[in-house]
């Protein structure tokens, strides 16, 4: 199957998302249950069989992981933010979470997407579900932030040609919100 | 390449600014997923009932914010264990000649014989009392704008109440973040508890059959293999 072959979401597909997408935004917000969502979630995004890619190449890459690290990094400098709390489970947590968040929105919806509509329609597409999953938690405040974050990963995706720059960089994203107190 | 690299600093400009926005309006906490497996709470008095509670006390904070044009004028001040964070932002205390620097004390106390609570409304942990003085003369501190509150709940806290004549009042801002901690405005130290409706509580505990079952569907689908038609 090319990737422009395919010109819808067959039914699998149609269901697939729907019903991840529900799950992630009845997730009782910071409880091990939502954990355990994600954590499905991501296995969803993981283990779903995609089209072959293309090689990665190393340097977009690393260019694709400095100017996301930076951009959230430079955020956190300029914003003065409500800090996260840091401990070990919160460490392991937040980035189980980035990780599997990743898996499922740039590796298996991207793929989808993009293979159905092109890349455009799925760094826009993923990054406004991606929002709007985090809405029942966040609130509709968060929207913005949510989106802007998903177009970030988007371009990620695109430029490395790999789920796994985001998926770094979104860990990287949410380590760099806790706070200085580190409680074991 | 070029192409790839303009997208993705328009990008990055896109996220920083809407960083920027919407920390104007509330206080923003950036892209982050709390999903965690929550530390025992650190009680002062122990509730018979509690869940999840830590044997250990729960800290105290101190600390210093240095004024313009001697540092930034914002900063954070927590309590030794995370459990409660006030943060300024540059501008919210007003500068008071001869004074270089402002020290924020946080002290964990026992919510339940400071005050009344209103009708239908519980503790979800310790009290704090927040007290805030310019280092030199130990004048109390002058708001000129509002500070961020933070306090960790113990187990499913919506709001911050605030001590006021005796009373525990609702902050009228307060919003509840998945890592188990509640934030609001307040222009004004003083003594502040994490609160919860349990009218909340259990509309929350339908949610995580239903994410269940629908986890479990999309799961279902992805495992059953599609059957090839032959042509």
């Amino acid at each position: 199957m090319s990737a422009r072959e395919t010109s819808r979401l067959p039914v699998r597909r149609m269901l697939v998302i729907p019903l991840t997408l529900a799950a992630l935004m009845l997730r009782p917000p910071g409880t091990l249950t939502a954990l355990a969502l994600v954590a499905a979630a991501g296995a969803i995004g993981l283990l779903t069989p995609l089209p072959p890619a293309a090689p990665v190449s190393r340097r977009r890459w690393l260019i694709a992981v400095g100017v996301g690290i930076a951009t959230f990094g430079a955020a956190r400098v300029v914003v003065q933010a409500v800090p996260a709390p840091s401990h070990a489970w919160a460490v392991l947590g937040a980035s189980v979470a980035a990780v599997a968040e990743e898996a499922f929105f740039r590796r298996l919806l991207y793929g989808w997407l993009a293979a159905a509509w092109g890349v455009g329609v799925a760094v826009a597409a993923s990054a406004l579900l991606f929002a709007l999953v985090h809405v029942p938690a966040y609130g509709l405040i968060s929207i913005p932030l949510n989106v802007a974050a998903g177009l970030l990963f988007g371009w990620q995706r695109w430029t490395a040609g790999t789920w796994t720059a985001p998926a770094l960089t979104h860990v990287a994203a949410n380590l760099l919100q806790m706070n200085g107190v580190f409680v074991l | 390449m070029r192409t790839m690299l303009r997208w993705g600093i328009a990008a990055a400009l896109c996220y920083v600014a809407a960083a920027l926005v919407t920390a104007q309006f509330l206080p923003v906490r950036l892209l982050y997923d709390g999903e965690e497996i929550p530390l025992p709470y650190r009680w002062v008095v122990r509730p018979p009932n509690a869940v999840n509670a830590a044997s250990e006390p729960p800290l105290p904070g101190v600390g210093q914010i240095v004024l313009p044009p001697a540092g930034p004028g914002g900063g954070s001040v927590s309590t030794g264990d995370g459990q409660a964070v006030i943060i300024f932002v540059r501008g919210t205390i007003a500068p008071r000649t001869g004074e270089t620097s402002i020290t924020i004390r946080l002290t964990p106390m026992d919510a339940r014989p400071l005050g009344r609570l209103p009708t239908g409304v519980e503790y979800d942990g310790n009290a704090y009392r927040i007290e805030g003085e310019y280092t030199a003369s130990k004048q109390p501190i002058a708001f000129r704008d509002t500070a961020t509150l933070i306090l960790r709940h113990a187990t499913t806290g919506t709001l911050v109440l605030r001590l006021t004549q005796g009373r525990w009042e609702p902050v009228e801002d307060s919003i509840h973040l998945p890592s188990f901690q509640v934030v609001a405005s307040t222009d004004r130290l003083g003594v502040f508890a994490p609160g919860l409706l349990p009218s909340q509580r259990s509309q929350r505990d339908h949610a995580p059959w239903l994410a269940a079952l629908t986890a479990a569907g999309a799961a279902a689908v992805v495992a059953v293999r599609p059957t090839r038609r032959s042509s």
